[in-house]
């Protein structure tokens, strides 16, 4: 039954109950695979697998992958539309065929439909309402004064089980958030109901109006990125065995089930088309002044494609590094800008050899992609099952700003690594929409890293890589971060929040655990949870049991911690000192003798009182450690004894002589602040003039720490977190302290920044 | 207005060449320009140093590799634009003062005064510190209603210019030009454009200043009008005033970006600030050299003319409520007829 109810208010968002089924379900499934493992690419393997209670499609088979075998589905488009690109109209019929789960616990009645073009209709749109793009519809309009969209179905009608096809009725449904003006999701009353296991054949006639492009979609006279263009099913649950569809939301994509498309295209003479999928004999001729091609792609959960007048195309071959099917992949650029193909090159294949190798096979033989023109810019930088949209193809890319510059290349890759996290794994977007862009985030750093090494990030020859722009976003946005990553439905993020905890923070707590828990740590668990997940519309939970399962429970914890806590972390240096000690004033008894202090002449000449062990006779430096503990952790005050690395006097000798010359010792304190998360321990450095440096592991549970140290040398600095492990530190400034500053950095900058007040100045009296 | 000798007036055409000597007087009004704008700068050094130094205690900072990263120096102008505040009401004073210095030092630099001094040696005259000060102070309302006047001028411009770049960008939008175009090229032309008008701004705030001084008169916009008419007898040379700031500008731009990039140390550190307090003697000179052939300039032949032109008003206000007496006027009459 399709509820109404908008289905996040039906979780249970703290605790996610795993993937679990009957025990005899279990053991009939288990004996279905075992066949179907011998019995490889056989019709009555499809039908048993089909027939066993799964999620959308059965566990992915990876050696099957490997050879670019795809996994059978219970749903097929087969779609035929007509584009005029002067109306920017699209006109079609889908025909829809989709069997209903034989455990679905009911017949059916209503079947979802999405129109996400309709999030295009006007301003207030559930999509216009929430898109904090920076967008000034004000200007738009001024350059467009009808940019709108839309799609309608004309006529829906149902096959019934006589043969006949009879007409269905639709209304649209605003489940999410009721607003009456939005008509991205209809239902369709079904004539007959669909019992479980039955299929259901629709035919649907629509009438769509692309966009002028605003985000994702859309186009003008001679460019058209057509996506999210035909009504589509909404996708079925089948954990709990009902739809999932919701409405076009702003900061949030699209969920659907994996199905098998034969897509035809009817666009003027003269019009290059590529689209999802490979292209086959077109059933009929075309009309005269016309193109008709098509297209088919098995096993993907959406159709995309691409048209323009003034486009070229290449196609060049790659076999991934890592296993796979050599995949044809075919570059689309405005004319003038072929010579960019290279750049894309690199950055595709380099980006398949990587992430076929870490994470799994790509399994189709074909991908797309497409630099958009300059006025197509809007539909950049997105992703479809196999077809990607690079950063624009223009001659801004030869200027000086981004000759050398990878970024292009770098939008390229993430586009690339969406067709795993988005295009094969495919969670749902739209409630978990960062195990896709999280993940997908902190795999394009490491996938650009691999490819192109160095050469990355950089802007007039200083560094920039992805991994600090990842950080200096969250840490712009940190005073407005209180929720938890793990958290749905991803469209309620606070506002202008959602980029940081869709985005940001999960791939920096990937890196953060990479660089605690070992890259091949990571590779394992992405390994499996592809391989075990593939096809299977996987939710947090499932990625955490592997997590555990594969890389230890400690990791484990660390990523459900990061997860779901409301803040990020931030260690930080709050207070630093070092003195001269000097013997106490007042009246005080060491070793059975009593000393009576008055005055500051008898403190500077003696050390009476010092504690011996700041004496280092046994080579140790001894700190006195504060910890304060926390919620059912007792605090302590402890001394603890550390061998001082980097420090080169080992004989007692040396130490006697140094501690007779010196006579002076300095009293040094250190406090430090950290968010108090239970798994994310952190490593504290303390140096001190002699060279002595003192390491210890701070477990990170209290929220402040404090050391006290007394020893023949001043305290010179204090680290935390010296490697820089911990990549989601929000604010990495505040990480250390120095006695003495660095002189060449403070006069460079100050005498700089005095410089430019001057310049300023002479500016404002030039001018005025 | 003062009255001119003809017998002391300048009789050459040429006006920058000539008053690229130092005349009498010419190094104390530079040192005191310098004098004061080290003094103002001063509590700026202390702040900078300050605030660096608060940067240069933290390792983040302080280890990072040379060139600092992107990053790293994004983050160090977060901190550094502390100073802001303080550089804008340093930078608002200085143009106070400057109006000051440059009242003081148009008065000193009258080419009739220097030329009687030069014949009759003179010497019983006020100090160029002594007229920097006297005439300084009585010109600085007149110099400073000349900056709030170029400023609305540039508001305008920069206002102008925006709205032109919207609807530019819009029909390049439309007509498919390149993102080159339109993100590169487009905002270059405006730039230049905009920089072109500077540079007639900047010419005409000084032509004006100098004028007010030279005739004593206190109408801005009835000079400023007179600072035009002598641009069409000067085409080209009423220019120099703005271009040589421009590329004053610039150059400074360049060497401070350039100290940027290369991250100096130790000796080149000392090379660069050397290199800084030299651009600055050398934009003093260049503010005396500019002022003093302004005054040339207007002393000219061809400005004889001009010289008469009356300090009045425009008249808007006047012929405004003319208007408004007249329509009250006709329409009274017209109810008193019967």
């Amino acid at each position: 039954m399709v509820s109404n109810e908008p289905e996040y208010m039906n979780d249970v968002i703290e605790e996610r109950e795993p993937r679990t089924r009957p025990f005899e379900v279990r053991v009939l499934c288990s004996v279905v695979h075992v066949f179907s493992f011998v019995a490889v690419n056989s019709l009555f393997l499809s039908a048993a697998l089909l027939l066993s209670c799964t999620s959308a499609l059965a566990a992915p088979d990876l050696p099957a992958l490997r050879r670019g075998v795809l996994p059978p589905t219970s749903l097929s488009y087969r779609i035929d539309v007509r584009l005029d690109p002067k109306s920017r109209a699209l006109e079609g019929t889908v025909h829809l065929r989709w069997r209903a789960p034989a455990s679905a616990p009911a017949p059916i009645r209503r079947v979802p439909l999405h129109l996400y073009l309709n999030a295009f209709a006007h301003e207030q749109t559930t999509w216009m309402r929430e898109s904090h793009r920076g967008f000034d519809i004000g200007e738009f309009l001024g350059r467009y004064p009808d940019p709108w969209g839309y799609s309608e179905p004309t006529a829906v009608r149902q096959r019934t089980r006589a043969g006949t096809l009879r007409a269905a009725m639709t209304y649209p449904i605003q489940p999410d958030d009721g607003n009456p003006l939005d008509r991205t999701l209809v239902e369709v009353m079904l004539v007959e109901p669909l019992a479980p296991g039955a299929t259901l054949e629709l035919v649907i006639d629509f009438k769509a109006r692309l966009p002028i492009p605003i985000a994702r979609t859309g186009g003008l006279d001679d460019y058209f990125l057509v996506a999210q263009w035909f009504p589509k099913l909404g996708a079925y649950d089948t954990r709990r065995q009902r739809f999932v569809a919701r409405q076009f939301h702003g900061p949030t994509e699209f969920f659907a089930d994996f199905a098998d498309y034969d897509v035809s295209i009817d666009v003027p003479s003269g019009f290059l088309v590529g689209a999802t999928g490979a292209r086959v004999t077109p059933r009929k001729k075309p009309a005269p002044g016309r193109r008709l091609l098509r297209y088919r792609q098995r096993a993907v959960h959406d159709f995309a494609w691409v048209t323009g007048s003034a486009l070229v195309a290449e196609r060049h071959a790659h076999r991934p590094a890592g296993g796979g099917p050599t995949v044809n992949v075919r570059y689309i650029v405005p004319r003038g800008t072929a010579h960019q193909v290279t750049r894309w090159r690199r950055a595709v294949e380099g980006g398949l050899d990587v992430l076929s190798r870490r994470v799994g096979p790509y399994p189709y033989a074909t991908l797309t992609v497409v630099a958009p023109p300059w006025r197509g810019r809007n539909t950049s930088g997105m992703e479809y099952p196999t077809l990607i949209t690079a950063i624009v193809g223009d001659d801004l890319l030869d200027s000086f700003l981004l000759a050398d510059n990878k970024v292009p290349e770098e939008v390229a890759i993430h586009e690339l690594g969406h067709q795993y996290f988005y295009g094969l794994l495919a969670s749902n977007e739209q409630v978990d929409a960062f195990l896709d862009e999280g993940f997908n985030s902190y795999w394009h750093v490491r996938t650009s890293l691999a490819v192109f090494g160095r050469e990355i990030g950089h802007v007039l020859g200083r560094s920039l890589s992805s991994l600090t722009r990842m950080q200096a976003g969250l840490s712009r946005r940190v005073g407005a971060i209180r929720e938890a990553v793990l958290r749905s439905p991803s469209n309620l993020f606070y506002p202008g929040t959602a980029v940081a905890h869709i985005y940001f923070r999960p791939a920096l707590t990937l890196r953060t655990a990479e660089r605690r828990f070992g890259r091949a740590a990571i590779d394992r668990v992405f390994s499996t949870y592809y391989a075990r997940y593939a096809f299977g519309h996987p939710k947090p939970e499932d990625f955490l049991a592997v997590a555990r399962e594969v890389g230890g429970e400690a990791l484990e914890a660390f990523l459900r911690e990061a997860f779901t806590r409301r803040d990020v972390p931030d260690f930080r240096v709050d207070a630093a000192k070092t003195a001269r000690w000097r013997s106490p004033r007042g009246r005080f008894v060491v070793g059975g003798t009593t000393h009576t202090i008055k005055t500051d002449d008898s403190r500077d000449k003696r050390d009476t009182g010092l504690d011996r062990r700041a004496r280092e006779k046994d080579g140790y430096v001894w700190v006195e450690v504060t910890d304060p503990g926390a919620v059912g952790l007792a605090g302590s005050v402890r001394w603890r004894r550390f061998k001082p690395r980097g420090d080169k006097r080992d004989s007692s000798r040396a130490a006697a002589k140094r501690e007779s010359r010196a006579r002076r010792y300095y009293e040094s304190v250190v406090r430090l602040i950290g968010p108090g998360w239970k798994h994310l321990p952190v490593s504290v450095e303390l140096r001190f003039d002699d060279g002595a440096r003192v390491h210890d592991l701070w477990d990170g549970r209290a929220t402040w720490r404090a050391y006290r140290v007394v020893r023949a040398a001043r305290l010179a600095e204090v680290r935390i977190d010296r490697a820089g492990d911990i990549a989601l530190d929000v604010d990495r400034t505040n990480n250390g302290w120095r006695r003495v500053p660095e002189r060449g950095l403070k006069r460079d900058l100050g005498l700089w920044s005095t410089a430019i007040g001057q310049w300023l100045m002479t500016a404002l009296g030039a001018w005025l | 207005m003062s009255e001119t000798s003809d017998r002391f007036a300048p009789r050459s055409d040429r006006f920058y060449r000539p008053a690229l000597a130092l005349a009498r007087g010419a190094l104390v009004l530079c040192g005191w320009r310098l004098l004061v704008r080290a003094l103002l700068t001063l509590p700026l050094l202390l702040s900078a140093l300050q605030v660096s130094g608060a940067l240069a205690r933290r390792p983040y900072f302080a280890d990072a590799k040379l060139p600092l990263p992107s990053v790293v120096l994004l983050h160090a102008f977060t901190k550094l634009a502390s100073l802001l505040p303080l550089v804008a009401g340093l930078a608002l004073l200085w143009l106070v003062i400057e109006q000051l210095l440059a009242g003081g030092a148009l008065s000193w630099l009258d080419p009739m005064r220097l030329s009687r001094e030069a014949v009759h040696h003179d010497t019983a005259q006020p100090s160029a510190s002594r007229t920097l000060a006297r005439d300084g102070l009585a010109h600085l309302f007149a110099l400073l209603r000349v900056s709030l006047f170029v400023a609305t001028l540039l508001f305008l411009t920069q206002r102008g210019l925006s709205l032109a770049r919207s609807s530019i960008a819009d029909s390049a939008e439309l007509a498919g030009a390149s993102g080159a175009t339109i993100m590169l090229t487009l905002p270059l032309l405006l730039t230049l454009a905009f920089l072109l008008v500077t540079v007639v701004l900047s010419s005409l705030a000084l032509h004006t200043r100098a004028i007010t001084v030279a005739d004593g008169r206190r109408r801005v916009r009835r000079t400023a009008l007179v600072a035009l008419r002598l641009w069409r007898r000067h085409p080209l040379r009423w220019l120099v005033p703005g271009l040589v700031r421009l590329l004053l500008l610039a150059a400074g731009a360049a060497l401070l970006f350039a100290w940027r990039q290369s991250a100096p140390r130790g000796a080149a550190l000392a090379g660069f600030a050397a290199a800084w307090l030299g651009y600055l003697v050398l934009e003093t000179y260049l503010w005396y050299w500019l002022l003093r052939a302004a005054r040339l300039l207007y002393a000219g032949r061809r400005a004889a003319a001009l010289r008469d032109v009356p300090d009045a008003p425009w008249g808007v206000l006047r012929l405004l409520r003319y208007l408004a007496f007249w329509r009250r006027r006709t329409t009274s009459d017209s109810t008193a007829t019967p």
